[in-house]
């Protein structure tokens, strides 16, 4: 009996192992913490594009201004580009949500606690399901269903299978959407880069107009500076407005890192060092772009 | 001359309009001079942003293309995770009904 039970569960474990494949659950969970480090930084940067966009179109305007009295029809020609621009970073986000939603269930099937509470439940000679299976055999036939050697061994096999289901369903379902996935990265790629060098730009307009209207208006001006701290802040911070956009054109190339480890998980080849020099990259992506949208 | 070299010297040109020295160079000129060199300036940050909205919305496009497959992947994912969790509760709800089974034995016994 003891013999059979064991035959049973040892095949029943190899099957797991095979149908999951070699990778570790770590490795699926790290992909898709990178993954959703990259959706919230491109989530923040997005509303940032859209807020730099605007702001320079206004510094724009007020140059304008400054020079000739503006028409309706002038300021309408780059009010409606912003209001585009705005309606298309709308759409981006709304996609980008959705990637997130897929990145957070990877990561949550990945790290899900039910080999363990699979475990619970199964429990042991005198704990869970087989717990109680031997105290109803006892109170029948005066023996537990359960020789011992079976009940110390079933929770652990449990544990074992569930988290090989659970690998199985990861590869597969990494399988079934990798042309899909492979595609979205390579946009991805696009998309930061035109984010980047749009912010690159707009933040270049402002920070001259500003720098005249804040900086050099004031001190060329007859009148002295009426608050001075005002003006030094204004100064220190159109000075290092365009940092934080050199940051992102170096961050932004981070995203082909992404791509690749998805490229390396697929052939079983991602290693723990790659993957967390990932996730140190996105982490910055993120710092860079939550300090772009405070701009 | 490809799109993305075209929107790059427009940008180029767009930030030198802007520029400071471009803004006190045209201060001192007449008002018809100085509309002249606005509505100009306008075209230009016009169709920068005509040619770089063009291009998000190009991207957004094509993202959009892969919405659906990612939403089954979502349905999918949502559905082993149920299964699993399910599965945990079958093991729970059978390990309660065998206890109480046992309970009403030992009552009985």
């Amino acid at each position: 009996m003891n013999i059979r039970f064991r035959q049973l569960f040892s095949l029943t474990l190899i099957f797991a192992s095979l149908l999951a494949g070699c990778k570790s659950a770590k490795d699926y969970a790290g992909l898709a913490q990178a993954g959703t480090t990259y959706v919230a930084a491109m989530n923040s940067l997005l509303v940032a594009t859209g807020n730099i966009g605007v702001d320079a179109t206004s510094e724009k305007l007020l140059q304008d201004d400054a020079l000739s009295n503006l028409s309706p029809e002038l300021y309408k020609n780059l009010s409606d580009e912003d209001e585009k621009m705005l309606q298309v970073i709308g759409q981006l986000r709304q996609h980008v949500n959705l990637l997130g939603q897929y990145f957070e269930l990877l990561q949550e099937l990945a790290t899900s606690d039910a080999p363990g509470k699979a475990q619970q439940a199964i429990g042991s000679s005198d704990s869970g399901l087989i717990g109680n299976l031997n105290r109803v055999g006892s109170q029948l036939r005066g023996s537990g269903f359960t020789p011992s050697p079976v009940s110390a061994a079933a929770g652990p096999i449990t544990n074992t299978v569930v988290s090989g289901i659970i690998r199985g369903a990861l590869k597969d379902e990494l399988q079934l959407r990798k042309d899909t996935i492979q595609k979205e990265l390579l946009l991805q790629e696009q998309l930061l880069s035109a984010l980047s060098k749009k912010i690159n730009h707009d933040l270049t307009i402002t920070q001259q107009t500003k720098e005249q209207r804040l900086v050099i208006g004031p001190l060329t001006s007859p009148t002295p500076i009426a608050n001075p701290d005002t003006w030094i802040n204004n100064r220190r911070s159109v000075l290092t407005m365009k940092l934080t956009a050199e940051q992102l054109q170096t961050a932004s190339n981070n995203i082909k890192k992404l791509r690749q480890a998805f490229d390396d998980l697929m052939a079983g080849k991602l290693t723990f060092a790659s993957m967390n020099s990932l996730l140190a990259d996105f982490s910055t992506l993120l710092t860079i772009a939550e300090k772009l949208k405070g701009q | 001359m490809t799109k993305t070299k075209l929107l790059r010297d427009l940008r180029a040109l767009d930030t030198r309009l802007h520029s400071t020295e471009m803004q006190n160079f045209f201060s001192t000129k007449t008002e018809p001079t100085r509309a002249r060199f606005v509505s100009l300036r306008n075209e230009v940050s016009q169709q920068v942003s005509k040619l770089t909205n063009a291009e998000l919305e190009d991207i957004a496009n094509k993202l959009s293309e892969l919405s659906a497959d990612i939403e089954s992947g979502i349905e999918n994912l949502q559905a082993k995770l149920d299964a699993l969790n399910n599965t945990v509760a079958i093991l729970n709800t059978i390990s309660t009904v065998v206890g109480l089974v046992g309970r009403v034995l030992a009552f009985t016994a």
